[in-house]
């Protein structure tokens, strides 16, 4: 479903941000992308998200090419980032229809499609006040619940968990889990390896905008010999080092 | 291009911007209370002022005050369509009045000064601070008082030969107020007006520029709006819009200020005499004596003033990182607006010229000062309005430029 393939972004001679990356997640699956702070994972994302033009290789998302086809790329993906990006003097239902009226949701069914999301998320409360007077877990239901306003095939997570209580960011994961399905893929970026180990089935290791190790977190903690994947990612990145 | 994209980003941010109490209660209240002010608070204030200080009796120095003739002495006392001086005696008129111990000073020669005339002429001299407004109505007081005893003077010394005092004066200059009633409603302040329409214009449009730019950014949402299958062309037209039509009720608001101040000067200020205080009033701003025609030029300079601005605006924010970056790089906007507005105190020895009008900012201020004054003509709101639109669709072209930098987009 997520195919990248030598994929690089450089800024400038000096500075590469991504450098030949390639993987594949495939639909039913929640994919790690793992790495430190400025490993190139926003940058990654960012490229499949189609708000960067990558600087060489290709990546295809859902089927659409990000280069070619960026509208449809962004039609099928659903993103949630570290920031909460709400805007504060709206509503939470305002917001949720604000977005769904870029994905031509029709009126029924984008209250159709609010309702269900209010259920699964639990925040029935929360439409009709404004998202400056809500709690940091408040926000997380609803941009959680904006990224897959539209029902998207892909849902991308990069560093979701940022700053959230462990209630919220359990919350989160949970989100993810139950999100995946024979249809869908779930891209989830973190440097938490805790959280990958817990989550994903497979991962792809990248550091220095480089890929380390891409297969499933058994194969890769067995690869590196470790009992945990924060040690095999310790192992891992250092032997390249 | 999908239009309902676009209005649908102009409503979310305009939504956004009238929750914004404080912001939106800003621009309503301000140009009502500005302009008024301005229009009438000055004039009542200062007339009021200005008057009490010519019903006042200043006290005024003498130097060698018993060599000054009880005719000068009773001019001076008694004043002249107002009240006049108190006389007192001193002995350094120059530092009495530096200090501050008299409001002015006369300095009587040792010789005296003479009681008629045909002798050699004798200079009084007069301490005055020149800079000084208030000291202006007691400088006019002493200067109206000599003047009256030294042509007293003349005429007695005219009628003892058998003239006329007409005899000095066969020829007289007349002049004649030759100012369109839209001229003299100006007032010598006038300059100040196209100001009000920039600050209302920056104003309104400050707010939602940086809001949905540099704050989008900053709260991390842009980017999330990026990601919908909205493209760049319609949120940046998005934001233009929700940019320009704050503008526009901010110029909507200052412009019925106007109007509405206009209106009422001549009833507020009607204590001032029968001219209803266009005297007093035309000391200061004047009340916009402008008619349908004009204030239609007026707005319609205002309508493309604020889409060159929303699009100078939302060029400049984007490249901002945060709300706080944005709205410093929006100071050097507002100082130049006023700096040019100020500057148009000089207006009149500008020479106008059609490359002049077709320059932004200075072209608008001159039309709207010129429309003030009554000297606009359709050809100059014409000219004005045409190359404020070339500079729209040039700053907006720059605002989408902005907005599809990556190293704009996402600059930390």
């Amino acid at each position: 479903m997520i195919q990248v393939k030598n994929l690089s972004k450089r800024y400038s001679p000096k500075v590469i941000a991504v450098d030949d990356l390639s993987f594949n997640a495939q639909a039913g699956e929640i994919y790690g992308l793992l790495g430190p702070n400025g490993a190139g994972k926003t940058t990654t994302l960012r490229m499949l998200a189609t708000l960067l033009e990558p600087t060489g290789g290709s990546a295809t998302v859902a089927g659409f090419d990000t280069k070619r086809q960026p509208e449809d790329v962004r039609r099928t993906i659903g993103v949630v980032n570290g920031g909460m990006g709400l805007y504060d003097r709206l509503t939470g239902q305002e917001i949720l229809e604000y977005f769904a009226g870029f994905y031509n949701m029709g009126k029924s069914d984008t209250q159709k499609r609010i309702k269900e999301l209010s259920d699964a998320l639990e925040m029935n409360e929360l439409l009709n006040r404004r998202a400056g007077e809500y709690s940091t877990g408040m926000k997380q239901k609803i941009v959680i619940a904006r990224a897959v306003i539209h029902n998207p095939s892909v849902l991308i997570l990069d560093e979701a968990t940022n700053g959230l209580d462990v209630v919220a960011r359990r919350a989160v994961l949970e989100f993810a889990r139950g999100y995946k399905s024979s249809s869908r893929v779930v891209l989830y970026s973190t440097h938490i390896m805790t959280e990958a180990e817990e989550l994903c089935e497979r991962a792809a290791i990248i550091d220095h905008g480089k890929l380390i190790a891409e297969d499933s977190i058994e194969n890769l903690k067995s690869k590196a010999n470790a009992t945990n994947l924060e040690e095999a990612f310790f192992r891992l990145t250092r032997s390249v080092a | 291009m999908r239009l309902d994209f676009i209005w649908r980003v102009t409503l979310k941010e305009l939504l956004s911007t009238v929750r914004d109490s404080k912001a939106f209660r800003a621009s309503i209240i301000l140009p009502f209370v500005m302009t008024p002010l301005f229009i009438i608070g000055f004039p009542l204030l200062f007339g009021n002022l200005f008057g009490g200080e010519v019903q006042k009796k200043q006290v005024v120095g003498v130097e060698n005050i018993a060599q000054m003739p009880p005719a000068l002495r009773t001019l001076l006392e008694s004043g002249e369509g107002g009240a006049g001086v108190e006389l007192k005696a001193i002995e350094k008129p120059l530092e009495a009045v530096q200090n501050g111990d008299v409001e002015a000073a006369i300095g009587i020669p040792k010789t005296g000064v003479p009681n008629s005339a045909g002798g050699k002429p004798v200079g009084i001299q007069v301490y005055v601070k020149f800079s000084s407004q208030k000291a202006s109505v007691v400088r006019e007081k002493i200067n109206s008082a000599i003047n009256n005893y030294s042509k007293s003077l003349v005429v007695q010394k005219l009628a003892s030969v058998g003239l006329s005092p007409d005899t000095l004066e066969p020829v007289k200059a007349e002049a004649i107020n030759a100012e369109t009633k839209e001229e003299s409603s100006g007032g010598i302040f006038a300059f100040l007006f196209p100001m009000f329409i920039f600050l209302a214009i920056l104003g309104g449009a400050s707010t939602v520029a940086v809001d949905s730019t540099a704050g989008e950014k900053e709260r991390g949402s842009l980017e999330i709006l990026l990601v919908s299958p909205v493209n760049r062309l319609e949120v940046v037209l998005g934001k233009l819009l929700a940019v320009t039509l704050s503008a526009l009720f901010g110029v909507v608001m200052q412009v019925l200020a106007f109007v509405i101040s206009g209106a009422l000067s001549p009833i507020v200020l009607k204590q001032f005499g029968p001219s209803g205080g266009s005297d007093i009033t035309a000391l200061f701003g004047g009340n916009l004596n402008l008619g349908f025609s004009g204030f239609f030029s007026m707005f319609l300079i205002g309508i493309t003033v604020a889409l060159m601005l929303s699009g100078v605006l939302v060029a400049i924010c984007i490249y901002a990182r945060s709300f706080k970056e944005a709205q410093t790089y929006l100071v050097p906007l507002q100082i130049l607006a006023q700096f040019v507005s100020i500057g148009m105190q000089f207006g009149d020895f500008i020479t106008r010229s059609t490359l002049l009008y077709a320059t932004p900012i200075i072209g608008s201020t001159l039309g709207i000062l010129d429309l003030v004054k009554g000297k606009a003509t359709p050809e100059i709101v014409a000219v004005i309005v045409v190359a404020n639109l070339v500079f729209a669709v040039v700053t907006a072209y720059f605002a989408l430029r902005n907005f599809s930098k990556e190293q704009v987009l996402f600059r930390n």
